[in-house]
């Protein structure tokens, strides 16, 4: 049937084609059919570090930003750690969790609910390291001017929200979505609650711009992004505000597989912890992070999120 | 099975009971008020007014793009990678055609006389089995192959290959059913077995179609790789991607820009490679006529062969440019396909299988389901209707004027035709999530976004087609209605209106039935149905609910697959 859609002649007859092209093809159809094997997982689990260390980090923003500063990251980790290292970006936040879980990528950047995710689809994963800011992090919601919500102070007053549109950022996010919607329902609110579908504007960035266009009435997203725009100029203040920042919650984190052993691991924390802001490309490093040190971190740290994550259904089962 | 129904009906020459083109019509309305009322027709509710800031914003971006040295360099490798990628997944597509269209003729499931019995049940399988792939998008394919093969070039290629070999097969397999037997017959009669006849007598006189649709797969393939790239295989997409991301429109109109030339540039390839093969095949087919009365008649697959090795340069050399596409492209993506056998795929296939398996439906049970399921069809529907009634127009306007008249009036409906042609390229070049992203600044979200965004992307893909069509359309009746004093625009109304508007009516089905399975890739925006069903399932890695959703949109599919045959049968 399509056939007769393509082709507006009717007639139907041979055409010449070198010999070489059907071989090739057929050679490629043949290492095609070997993919389709389900067969049982090999029972060996225990993988070894192959040398080179490849991280990653959850796509949270600017991507050409994150790149020139994660070469950054790699180049003093391989001169600290004395391995190789490598950065590979990803485009989105599953993405790096998946990449994590099938083992490309052996030690990433993740947000508090991806890490937690990543963690939970690999045995002995380790959260190692944060930020100082990470014991301590902030969502914020925002709202178009015109919208007439006032702002205020209290996780009670996100009831306002009821009845208005709101967009979240990515669905892995834990300060553009995860938080942001454990604090409502703490108000009392239910996605069922907004105007239509809550939307996933995809990034901090993206939820910004559909605030002030007005698409959405209230946005959601990480406070240090927010910071960040308004310090640069690029928000238009008088077309979309704060109303709320939310109380603190643990966030970002590195997290390791378990190829990266005990010494490897310790030696990559003390790496982290040694970034020194009077050196000027490791302080280079730290005001990229928005942090003036890392500490050590443990998995502990991360079960509320966890219990969030499940409530919410963005941890299954 | 479509098609099954279809060739059982041609061969008994007795059509099974069916609705008339009325009550399709009567159908097809009853069907889009229905989806529109789903969506909502307020337009206060609707049109967000102050979004245009940003609308503007986007598209003044498209006049300045970053062309840093860096960026331009990044941009031309980047080029190549999803070229790449675009001509390995349709080479595997033309593979998994060449077998798959094979084992899905009737004709091989059938004995030699009579009808098919002890054959039915394993065609009816095969179908089934190929018929699921072809309700996948390329990017459900690309996000579950992630999690078995990692970061690794094949997902891409494989994401390509898979849906469009099976949809390539199935094309195939009618082409290979509308072959005449004689040829085969004569193999058997002479001793070969079944599938050796099969082989040498039937399949070669098919062969040469299934190329030619094997460019039309190509031209896919570019657009789909682009949006694989944005769920992370790499190339312009995965570029593109990125700076999207951060709202870097400088940057995303460069890798646009590259997105909008090879697009225009194998479009204009698979034209023209298909428009002179089938005058070449017109011309053997002249000779054939002249020599024998019947195409029926025993002995035409030999006259065909014995005409020799026919060809013109332009074809031999795109065979040949292909041909030396696919090993460089093979070696410019570093494909390891032991990759596919490695351990880890199969620990890892393993582990994906045992968390897919059995499929639940979730907390919003059955019921949800079935609410994003037509959801997902009113969003389909809605996005092909718009494209349809912008695009049918629009490939009048833009067509190619068949004279070559003079004069500052046929200039300049030259040069607004070409303006035409490259507002199309345009909006099949730009991936559908960007222009679902850039409709939702002025769409209040509902499925109102994510339908104007696949009209736009397929308004103009069918658009492309409908042009195609026109350009190949007979055009005497047309001259002799204006040779008897008829206007041009009479001439348009009364000849060539009526001769297109069945096959533009059957292009807007097969581009409805593509439809459904793109809406997966903008459920990003607040859109509701399936795709944002998946998207929220495979954010929280619940592998059991995205299965239970693939198989919702597998029946959905083959339901609008069903319905769409029907109509283009009563059609025909």
């Amino acid at each position: 049937m399509i056939k007769s859609l393509l082709y507006p002649t009717p007639v139907l007859e041979k055409f010449s084609m070198p010999r070489p092209l059907l071989v090739i093809l057929f050679a490629l159809f043949i290492a095609a059919c070997g993919s389709s094997s389900d067969e049982e997982p090999s029972e060996d689990q225990t993988q070894e570090f192959d040398g080179e260390l490849v991280i990653g980090a959850i796509p949270d923003q600017d991507p050409e930003i994150l790149a020139r500063n994660y070469e950054l990251v790699a180049d003093y980790l391989a001169e600290e750690v004395g391995v190789d290292v490598r950065f590979e970006p990803v485009t989105e936040y599953d993405a790096a969790v998946t990449a994590f879980r099938v083992g490309d990528l052996d030690l990433v950047w993740f947000g508090g609910l991806t890490g937690v995710q990543a963690r939970l689809q690999v045995d002995g994963a380790n959260a190692i390291a944060q930020r100082d800011i990470d014991e301590e992090f902030t969502s914020v919601f925002i709202a178009g001017t015109d919208t007439g919500i006032e702002p205020f102070d209290d996780v009670a007053g996100l009831s306002v929200v009821a009845g208005r549109t709101l967009t979240f950022g990515s669905d892995s996010s834990t300060s553009g979505r995860l938080m942001p919607q454990s604090f409502l329902s703490e108000a009392g609110v239910t996605l069922e609650d907004l105007d239509g579908e809550s939307g996933f504007s995809g990034s901090h960035d993206a939820t910004i711009e559909l605030v002030e266009a007005g698409t959405f009435e209230v946005g959601a997203l990480n406070s240090q992004v927010w910071d960040a725009r308004v310090e640069e100029g690029t928000v238009d203040l008088d077309r979309v505000q704060v109303i709320f920042e939310t109380p603190t919650y643990f966030d970002y984190h590195w997290v390791a597989r378990p190829e990266i052993d005990a010494d490897l691991e310790t030696r990559i924390v003390a790496a982290l912890m040694a970034l020194d802001p009077s050196d000027p490309d490791e302080a280079t490093i730290l005001e990229f992070f928005g942090a003036e040190s890392f500490i050590e971190t443990s998995n502990e740290n991360y079960a509320s999120i966890e219990d969030v994550g499940r409530e919410i259904g963005s941890i299954d089962g | 099975m479509t098609t099954a129904v279809v060739s059982a009906a041609h061969r008994r020459a007795t059509p099974p009971a069916r609705w008339d083109r009325r009550g399709w019509l009567v159908a097809m309305v009853v069907v889009v008020g229905w989806s529109v009322s789903s969506a909502g027709v307020n337009p206060t509710e609707l049109v967000n007014e102050r979004g245009w800031s940003q609308v503007s914003q986007f598209f003044r971006a498209m006049f300045s793009p970053d062309l840093s040295p860096s960026m331009v360099e990044l941009t031309i490798r980047e080029t190549a990678v999803t070229v790449s990628f675009a001509l390995l997944g349709a080479a595997l597509a033309l593979a998994i055609g060449l077998v798959g269209g094979v084992l899905l003729t009737e004709r091989i499931w059938s004995p030699q006389h009579g009808p098919m019995t002890r054959g039915r049940p394993g065609w009816v399988t095969t179908r089934v089995l190929f018929a699921l792939p072809r309700s996948m998008h390329e990017v459900v394919f690309g996000l579950l192959l992630v999690n078995i093969l990692g970061l690794d070039p094949l997902v891409a290629i494989l994401a390509i290959g898979i849906p469009f070999g099976a949809v390539t097969s199935k094309v195939f397999a009618e082409l290979l059913d509308d072959v005449p037997i004689a040829a085969e017959r004569n193999l058997r009669a002479a001793g070969a077995a079944r599938l050796t006849a099969f082989v040498f007598g039937t399949v070669p006189q098919a062969v040469g179609d299934l190329v030619s649709y094997a460019f039309y797969r190509f031209e896919c393939s570019l657009r789909s790789a682009a949006v694989l790239g944005i769920v992370g295989a790499g190339g312009l997409g995965f570029q593109l991607a990125l700076s999207f991301q951060s709202l870097r429109y400088d940057q995303m109109w460069t890798f646009l820009w590259a997105l909008i030339f090879i697009s225009g540039a194998a479009d204009r390839w698979s034209s023209v490679v298909r428009r002179r093969r089938d005058a070449l095949a017109a011309e053997i087919h002249l000779d054939v006529r002249r020599n024998l009365d019947g195409r029926r008649d025993g002995d035409a697959g030999t006259v065909v062969d014995d005409s020799g090795p026919v060809g013109d340069r332009f074809l031999r050399l795109s065979a040949l440019v292909c041909a030396l596409g696919v090993p460089v492209a093979w070696w410019w993506l570093e494909v390891d396909v032991t990759n596919l056998w490695a351990d880890r795929a199969r620990q890892l296939a393993g582990e994906l299988f045992s968390d897919a398996w059995p499929p639940t439906t979730g907390p919003g049970g059955f019921a949800e389901l079935t609410t994003d399921a037509f959801d997902t069809v009113a969003l389909a529907v809605l996005s092909l209707a718009m494209a349809f009634a912008v695009a049918s127009p629009l490939a009048f306007l833009a067509r190619r004027p068949a004279s070559r008249r003079r004069g500052p009036g046929a200039m300049i409906r030259r040069l607004a035709g070409l303006a035409l042609r490259f507002v199309m390229l345009v909006s099949r070049s730009v991936p559908p999530p960007v222009w679902a992203f850039v409709v939702v600044f002025v769409l209040f979200p509902g499925l109102w976004p994510g339908a104007v965004a696949l009209a736009i992307y397929n308004a103009g893909v069918l658009g492309r087609l409908q042009g195609e069509v026109l350009e190949n359309q007979d055009s005497r009746p047309a001259r002799t209605l204006v040779a008897g004093g008829a206007s041009a625009p009479g001439a348009l109304t009364f000849a060539t209106v009526p001769a297109v508007a069945g096959r533009f009516v059957a292009l807007g089905l097969y581009r409805w039935e593509v439809a459904i399975r793109e809406t997966v890739i903008v459920g990003i925006v607040g859109t509701a149905g399936l795709g944002r069903r998946l998207d929220e399932q495979t954010s929280a890695f619940d592998y059991d609910g995205v299965v239970a959703t693939i198989l919702a949109l597998f029946v959905v599919t083959l339901v609008v697959d069903f319905t769409s045959a029907g109509v283009r049968r009563s059609l025909r």
